[in-house]
């Protein structure tokens, strides 16, 4: 005799497999508003930029005033919470593994500007455990502030100090600030963005256009013709700290 | 008989303490609960809406967070600057422009009893009108 409820296992699968696929919904979180990038927006596969360091006067911080001023960047009273997108360092701080106490004149002068290398393989965005910071698909890593909760790991992965936090206020010690770009507020981490401000209406970053010296080049490492690609070609160049893995995306000619 | 005058006592200092809080409020809450003129206002309402992509301010009450959190990880995660709305308009994607009277955020979200919206604490608060 048939037992009561009894069914077979291969029925029970089938059944338990199709209320399975019943019950996914489409995510919401998969839908993403419709949008379009503005016309005039640059765009690359991967950003780059190269600087020549022969072109930098010694304690010029011309590009770094205008990042600054561009990116409501606070200047705190005190240093150990400062708050910085580009600064300038010597050639030993700048590139530990490629010195030693016996610089040439020129490089033991010389200050070199620096800013977050937009590393292709970036440790900051690994530790991340929000995903406030993440790398686009032009290679640009991008903080989300929205998201930040400021536990500062990616300040302790980061590897060139490119990263700052907010330990304070920063509205009341920002100088002038421009209403066209956000403050940030206590308790987030903030960098460099490559000026994706900028890029997204088709201007270049800040800093390359301020640099009175043209010093500072930028533009799409996959392409062969940019301005970038045709300066390493030319030239002996440096990225920071290589051995670490994070190719930095950021070169210098010595 | 001592003991029901003790117990009236305290059943009234009871109801007193109890309805406090409603009483101490009595008349004051009538103030809060007037709508914002704004909100009469029909054509800056549709101007509103208009700004952010959506029918009309019903719909501007029901979406504007969702949609001021699509605009952000437009902007940010994708660079997409333009906002296109279901029926294709483009709208520049602008915290700036969409709160050019940046006092009508506070002033319904005061009338609805919501906390005030965070916003300027990072972005910069246009100068449009009166800031509470």
């Amino acid at each position: 005799m048939k037992k009561p409820f009894s069914i077979s296992r291969r029925t029970l699968l089938k059944a338990t497999g199709a209320a399975a696929l019943g019950l996914i919904p489409v995510s919401p979180l998969l839908v993403r508003a419709a949008g379009k990038t503005h016309p005039k927006a640059l765009q690359a596969k991967s950003w780059a930029m190269v600087i020549n360091a022969k072109l930098c006067p010694p304690g010029c911080r011309i590009c770094s005033e205008a990042c600054h001023k561009a990116h409501n960047v606070p200047v705190m009273p005190d240093p150990r919470q400062d708050v910085k997108w580009i600064w300038q360092e010597s050639y030993n701080a700048s590139f530990p593994y490629e010195s030693h106490p016996y610089p040439d004149d020129a490089n033991a002068k010389r200050t070199y500007p620096l800013l977050c290398n937009h590393c292709e393989n970036p440790s900051c965005v690994r530790v991340c455990p929000t995903q406030a910071t993440f790398q686009r698909a032009d290679g640009v890593v991008m903080m989300d502030y929205h998201r930040c909760i400021g536990c500062r790991f990616c300040m302790a992965a980061c590897p060139y100090g490119a990263r700052s936090f907010n330990f304070k206020d920063p509205r009341p010690h920002i100088r002038q600030i421009n209403p066209t770009y956000p403050t940030r507020t206590t308790g987030v981490v903030e960098k460099c963005n490559f000026c994706d401000e900028r890029l997204g209406i088709g201007q270049l970053p800040i800093c390359v256009e301020a640099c009175p010296a043209k010093a500072i080049l930028f533009g799409d490492l996959s392409d062969p013709a940019s301005p970038v690609r045709q300066a390493l070609a030319a030239n002996v160049t440096l990225q920071r700290k290589t051995k670490l893995g994070t190719r930095p995306k950021v070169f210098y000619i010595v | 008989m001592n003991k029901n005058r003790l117990v009236a006592l305290g059943l009234i200092l009871f109801v007193l303490l109890f309805t406090f809080p409603v009483l101490m409020n009595l008349g004051k809450s009538v103030a809060k609960t007037q709508p914002p003129s704004m909100l009469q206002d029909q054509k800056a309402m549709q101007e509103l809406a208009d700004k952010l992509g959506v029918k009309n301010i019903d719909e501007f009450r029901e979406r504007h967070k969702k949609v001021l959190a699509e605009w952000k990880d437009s902007v940010v995660r994708d660079g997409k600057r333009i906002y296109v709305t279901k029926d294709g308009r483009e709208i520049p994607i602008s915290l700036q422009n969409l709160a050019s009277q940046p006092q009508y955020c506070s002033d319904c979200h005061d009338y609805a009893g919501i906390e005030k919206p965070n916003c300027w604490t990072c972005h910069v608060e246009p100068k449009g009108g009166a800031v509470k």
